[in-house]
Parts: C-alpha cells; sequence; structure tokens
C-alpha cells in the first residue's frame, strides 16, 4: 500500500514537471518609440533568444518614459533595456548587455529653419523632452541649461518619437534628444535640424538583469544576444531592425558591467537638483 | 378575351399601363441589384478599411497591454452605423469585445435572398507584430442597415414612378380618346360606307398632322377606288357588249356553218340518192324500151302487163325506199333513244354501198357478234361514221389506191364503245394532221369539200355524244377512233 501511494506521488511529480508550462521572463523595454516601433524592433530578438536559449522572454513596454520608469523602479520586469535604473542607488538591476552601436549623447536641437541659432535665444521659450524619467534626452541636457542659468519652459512628448514629432510639426522650437534616435528618425522622417548642443558622451542604454533571476538564465540570455551578431541567423534578425529602426552597425550588443556605465553614476551624483 | 371587347383607347390604355409596370418592376429589379451590389462593395471595403485602421489603432495598446484603453477604442469604432461587433482575443485567449444592437429589417426578408447579400459580414485578422502573434480581431458587420437604406429608396423611387406612370397613362388614355379615337370611328365609317359602294364619302381632315396625313391618305385611297371602280364599270359595260356581240358572231357564223353543212349534206345525199337510183332506173327505162319492142311485135298480152308493172312497181318502190332511209337518217334525234351500234354502223355502210360498189372499194367489218346497246343519238352516230366512210371513200379514190380497203372495227371498251374507221389510202401529212378538225380546213378541192365534216363531226361527238374522236396514221392510212359512252 505504501509502495503503491510512493509510487503514485512520484508519477504525479514527474508529469508535472513534464507539462509544466517553461516560465516565461519579462523583459520591459523603455518607451522612446511608439509601442508597435519598440515591438517590431524587440520582439524579432527575443523571438532569437527563445529559440537559441530556450529562454522565453515577453516583450513589456508601456506608453511613456514616465511609466517605463515607474515600472523599472518598482522592479516589474525581469530583464530591462533602460537607463533608469541608474537613476536610484538601490536599484535591483545590473547591466549584462551594452549595444555595440557605440556611445550615446544628449542633443538640443531646432529645425534647420529655425530663427533660434544658440542656447541662449531659449531664454524663456519652451524646450521639449520626452519625459521627466528620460536620462539622456531629459536629465542630461535640462541640468546643462539650468546650469547655464537659461530659464526655459519645460514640455513633455510622452517619449522620444513623439517629442521629435511635436519639433517636426512647429508645434515647439526646440527639443531635448537621444543623438543616436535623432539620427534614426530625421533619416526615416526626411527632418533637416541644427545641433545647438550636444551633452558628453554616454555608453548607450544598457539590457539588464533582476537580481533574483537565476545567474544560469542571465548568463543564457547574455550569451545569446552577445553572439547574436556573430551568428548568421541573429545578424539577419539585427539588419533586418536596423531597416526598420534606420539604425547603422554594427549592430548587436556585447557584454557590459556596471563598470561601463559609471559616467550615469556620476552624473546623477552632479546633477543639479 | 374581355379585353377584346374594349375600345382601342382602353386597350393602349391596359397595354401601355401594363408595359410600363413590367418596364417599373425590371428597373426596380436593375436599380436595387446595382443599388444593393455598390452597397455590399461599399460595406466590404468599409470592413477591409475598418479592420486595418482598427488593427493599427489597437496594436499600440495591444503590445502595452492597456485593455481598458482598448476597451474604449473597440466601443468607439462599435458605433461605425454597420458595425455590430468587435472582438478583441489575445493570445492567451482573453476576449474583449464591444457589441451594438443589430438593425431590424424594415424590408421585406426576399428582397435579401434577391440580392444575395448575407446578413452578416465579418473579417478575422491575427495581430503579429515583430514576428509575435498578438491575438486576433474579429469585426461583424451587418447588411440590415444597408438592405434598409436601399429598399427606402427603391419605394420612394417606386412612388415616384407611379405617380408618373399614373400621369403619362391618363394622358395618353386622353391623348387616344380625343385625339385618335374620332378619326378612326371615323375612318371606321367612312371604310364600312366605301365597302357597301359609297366611295363618294370623305374625312374631316381638321385633326392633328399625323392624323391628318392617314385620313388624307384614305382619302386619296378613296378617291382612287371612286376612279378605279368607274373604270371598272366602263370596262364591264364595253366587255360585256364585247360578248354579246361576239356571242351574236359565233352563233351566226355556226348556224352559218350548219347551213353550209346540210347544204353539203343534202348535195351529198342527192349523190347518193342518184347513184342508189341509176340502177332501177336504167331497169326501169329497159322495162319501158322492153315494152315498146313488145307492143311492136305483139307480145304484150295481159300477163306482159301484169309482169311489167309488177317489176316496174318493184323498182320503183326501191327508188321511194331510198329516198325514206335518206330522208330518216338526215332526221336529227331530238331525244335520246335506245340504239345498236351495230345497226347503225351497218346503216351507214348501206347508205354508201352503191357509191363504194362502184369505186370499187371493199368493205372489211369487224364487230361483235353481240349487239352492244347505246342510249343515245343513234342517227347522229351513223351521220359521224357515213361522213368518216365518205371521208375515207374520197381519199381512196383521189389517191387511186390500188385494192382500196375501208375498215370498220367495233369494241366494247369499259363503258364506252370505240368504233375504228381505218384506209388504206396513204394516211394524212402530219403537218395537217393536228389542223384536219378545224372549220374550213379541207384537203379536197373546191368542188368536192365544205371543210365542214369533220369540223361538225368532231362537234357531234363530243357536245352532243359526249365521247371524243382522234386521228392518227396507221400502217396503210388514216385512221379515226371514235368513242362514245354506253348511255
Amino acid at each position: 500500500m505504501l509502495l503503491k501511494r510512493v509510487f503514485s506521488f512520484i508519477i504525479i511529480v514527474f508529469l508535472s514537471i513534464s507539462f509544466a508550462s517553461p516560465r516565461e521572463y519579462s523583459f520591459g523595454v523603455l518607451a522612446q518609440q511608439s509601442a508597435v516601433l519598440t515591438a517590431n524592433s524587440w520582439n524579432p530578438i527575443l523571438s532569437y533568444v527563445e529559440k537559441k536559449s530556450g529562454v522565453k522572454l515577453v516583450l513589456r513596454t508601456t506608453r511613456t518614459g514616465d511609466e517605463s520608469r515607474s515600472a523599472t523602479d518598482k522592479g516589474e520586469y525581469d530583464f530591462v533595456y533602460s537607463n533608469h535604473i541608474f537613476a536610484t542607488p538601490q536599484s535591483v538591476y545590473k547591466p549584462i548587455l551594452r549595444p555595440n552601436s557605440g556611445d550615446i549623447s544628449g542633443q538640443i536641437i531646432t529645425l534647420e529653419g529655425s530663427s533660434i541659432k544658440s542656447l541662449k535665444e531659449l531664454n524663456g521659450k519652451s524646450v521639449g523632452f520626452p519625459s521627466k524619467s528620460a536620462f539622456i534626452a531629459y536629465a542630461v541636457p535640462s541640468d546643462h541649461l539650468k546650469k547655464q542659468k537659461i530659464a526655459f519652459v519645460e514640455a513633455f512628448g510622452a517619449n522620444q518619437e513623439g517629442v521629435m514629432a511635436q519639433l517636426k510639426s512647429g508645434n515647439i522650437e526646440a527639443v531635448a534628444v537621444n543623438s543616436k534616435l535623432l539620427k534614426a528618425y530625421a533619416i526615416k522622417e526626411n527632418m533637416a535640424y541644427r545641433v545647438l548642443w550636444e551633452s558628453e558622451k554616454f555608453a548607450d542604454i544598457p539590457i539588464a538583469a533582476h537580481g533574483k533571476i537565476p545567474e544560469a538564465v542571465i548568463r543564457k540570455v547574455q550569451e545569446t544576444i552577445a553572439n547574436m551578431a556573430k551568428d548568421p541567423e541573429g545578424a539577419k534578425v539585427l539588419e533586418e531592425i536596423a531597416k526598420l529602426t534606420k539604425q547603422k552597425p554594427p549592430y548587436g550588443f556585447s557584454k557590459a558591467t556596471v563598470q561601463n556605465y559609471q559616467g550615469y553614476v556620476d552624473f546623477y551624483k552632479h546633477r543639479v537638483k | 378575351m374581355l379585353i377584346k371587347r374594349l375600345s382601342l383607347s382602353s386597350r393602349a390604355l391596359i397595354y401601355t399601363a401594363s408595359s410600363m409596370a413590367i418596364g417599373a418592376i425590371l428597373f426596380f429589379i436593375f436599380i436595387g441589384y446595382y443599388e444593393a451590389k455598390e452597397y455590399k462593395e461599399r460595406l466590404n471595403t468599409e470592413l477591409t478599411v475598418q479592420s486595418s485602421v482598427l488593427q493599427d489603432t489597437i496594436s499600440e495598446v495591444v503590445v502595452i497591454g492597456d485593455y481598458a484603453t482598448l476597451k474604449q477604442i473597440l466601443q468607439k469604432y462599435v458605433k461605425h452605423p454597420d458595425t455590430r461587433l468587435i472582438r478583441y482575443t489575445n493570445s492567451l485567449g482573453v476576449i474583449i469585445e464591444s457589441v451594438d444592437e443589430f438593425v431590424e429589417p424594415n424590408f421585406p426578408l426576399f428582397f435579401r435572398e434577391i440580392l444575395s447579400i448575407d446578413e452578416v459580414i465579418s473579417s478575422n485578422k491575427k495581430i503579429v507584430i515583430g514576428g509575435v502573434n498578438y491575438g486576433s480581431l474579429e469585426i461583424v458587420m451587418d447588411s440590415n442597415l444597408l438592405l434598409n437604406t436601399v429598399w427606402g429608396k427603391l419605394k420612394r423611387m417606386g412612388i415616384i414612378l407611379l405617380l408618373m406612370l399614373s400621369i403619362e397613362s391618363v394622358l395618353l388614355f386622353r391623348l387616344l380618346s380625343r385625339g385618335l379615337t374620332p378619326s378612326l370611328k371615323a375612318l371606321e365609317e367612312c371604310s364600312e360606307v366605301i365597302g357597301k359602294g359609297g366611295v363618294g364619302i370623305r374625312i374631316d381632315e381638321n385633326v392633328s398632322p399625323e392624323i391628318k396625313k392617314v385620313l388624307a391618305s384614305f382619302n386619296n385611297m378613296a378617291t382612287a377606288i371612286a376612279a378605279q371602280k368607274q373604270y371598272l364599270e366602263d370596262l364591264n359595260l364595253s366587255l360585256e357588249k364585247k360578248v354579246q356581240d361576239e356571242t351574236l358572231r359565233r352563233v351566226e357564223q355556226d348556224r352559218l356553218l350548219m347551213r353550209q353543212s346540210r347544204m353539203a349534206a343534202m348535195g351529198e345525199m342527192i349523190g347518193n340518192i342518184a347513184h342508189q337510183w341509176r340502177q332501177p332506173l336504167n331497169a326501169l327505162a329497159i322495162n319501158i324500151q322492153d315494152a315498146k319492142m313488145a307492143y311492136e311485135y305483139g307480145e304484150v298480152d295481159e300477163e306482159y302487163i301484169e309482169n311489167l308493172v309488177s317489176e316496174s312497181m318493184k323498182l320503183i318502190k326501191s327508188m321511194s325506199h331510198t329516198i325514206d332511209d335518206f330522208r330518216d337518217f338526215f332526221l336529227p334525234n331530238k331525244e335520246k333513244e335506245l340504239f345498236c351500234v351495230q345497226t347503225a354502223c351497218y346503216g351507214s355502210i348501206e347508205l354508201l354501198n352503191a357509191v363504194l360498189r362502184n369505186a370499187s372499194i371493199e368493205m372489211s367489218v369487224d364487230m361483235p357478234i353481240e349487239d352492244i346497246w347505246i342510249n343515245g343519238f343513234g342517227r347522229e352516230l351513223s351521220h359521224v361514221l357515213l361522213n368518216l366512210l365518205s371521208n375515207a371513200k374520197d381519199a381512196l379514190i383521189s389517191n387511186a389506191v390500188q385494192n382500196p380497203v375501208i375498215t370498220i372495227k367495233v369494241a366494247l371498251e369499259n363503258d364506252g364503245v370505240l368504233i375504228c374507221v381505218g384506209d388504206n389510202g396513204g394516211g394524212i401529212p402530219d403537218d395537217i394532221l393536228e389542223k384536219i378538225f378545224d372549220p374550213y380546213f379541207t384537203t379536197k378541192h373546191k368542188a368536192q369539200g365544205t371543210g365542214l365534216g369533220l369540223y361538225m363531226t368532231k362537234l357531234i361527238v363530243e357536245q352532243h355524244m359526249k365521247g371524243y374522236i382522234a386521228v392518227k396514221n396507221g400502217e396503210n392510212g388514216a385512221q379515226f377512233d371514235v368513242k362514245v359512252p354506253l348511255s
């Protein structure tokens, strides 16, 4: 009788393991563009990771950068593509990958035909930002404007793409944006612009992993994404995404640590409150 | 049947109204079909466009997972007039949908069947972004609003068309009853009058130009008929006179022919009598001379006188009998009588016997032993045979034929008797064979023939006896075939 019970328990455990759904890991992406463009840009990568590593990553994004930051601050995502993680010293996220496309900078720009030719001329005028939570497109440029004693009025466009669309349509005269996204957007939308100011270089937005995620899973994800550009199949996926987002090579990601993002840490220490 | 009793204008009204109604129905079907087809295509286009636009619209919130906003969007889109249901089903099977009330149909249900439009049309599209399935979007539209619109439109058009048709029918009826019918009635009356011969009647042409043309044409026709009638009457009178004149002329000619024929027959009869009398006259002359010589020689006694008188009286009786025979022969029959064909044939031969013997012409007779009886005109048949025998005799004498022979063959044939009279006189030349029965045609010397014998013979055979006569050339001479009916 006892033997029968033990045997049944073993079978139940075996079946539970066999038929249990594999665990999904949420992958949050900072809202810089429209959700659809974000999905088109990231879903192929996440599918590739699942196919190669067996780790299923499910895309999560928000409408605005503020919402993204809020979710990141709360540690809602298992993995995240965001630089908000550096805004909080006690962040649960650790960077594991950084883009190969090089560093980024924040830029304050106007349309090429604008009468505004210098930052000083922005005094008393509205300057557009994606959201208050943006690092390279808000924290860095607004800090610089404040240090320059330029009295500007903040205006927000929800995300990078939104604020650039505001500039293009003439609703706002100057905006602060991510230099890399600006370049891609200008090509895509055929927009000519004038750079009034450009910040120092910062490492591009990292992919970070939540501290609760098993190390083995993190390693699998890190290895797969880091090797993606070297794998013909992965490279093809990256090229397709680059065509869509108008990015220029090199594509893909490299392994990263928090040391690669020391600039962010330093910035938050010295920014004007 | 009933419609045939109606007046022309009423019939025209019914026909016009019927044809217009049929036309209107066809028009409705045609318009309805194309309207519905157009609406159907529009509905399909709307479905495609809405599906595409809505998919783009909800993609953003679907990716974000903002189902509250998604619900609001679906509720907004379902307010589209034709849209009844929008249902989003995510990849896990969670359904978010928005439903609007279906429109009640305000049209007969067969209308949908005729136009073959489904009650609902729908689309179901998967939402795939970046290769990942975000669920599906189903949109259902119903066609009731569309068909309500088309039906309402057709009803309005129908009322307008019906009104127009009614006005048109009334106008047509008015036009026909006031414009055409009186003219047609006048035409009918005039036609009746003209049909009864009153060609002088004319119609008043004070009507519409089109009808005026018809009436003028009718009047012209009436005038032409009148002229034609007058011409025909004149022609008739003229023809009547011509016919009368011709009839008189023909009667006169026939009378003349008959007289000539009778005179010829009489001459012939006298000749024949002369031939018959020649021998008894000679015998009488011998008796008289013998009486004179007997007296001179004293041989006259009572016995001699008795013998002389007896013999002379016998001769005189014979001569008198000859006259009776000829007289009876030429007396025409007035009524049919039963006579024997063989007797009639022998009678004719007997009359010519003396002449034939004198000319050394042999008679060959081939007749049935049993008598053949005919109910007809016996003397006229004898007269015909006498003519034919006489002509044969003349031909044989004229051609100086060696061993002249005349043959008579009588045979019973079907319902008549065939009598063939032939000779061995060499026949009749082919070029005149067809003219032989023409009046005044003769091959004889003028002193001998009148050219009326065979003409009269043909008249007697064909008109009096209802038979026929034909001529042909046999091996040695001509042959006349006479066929007469038994009754």
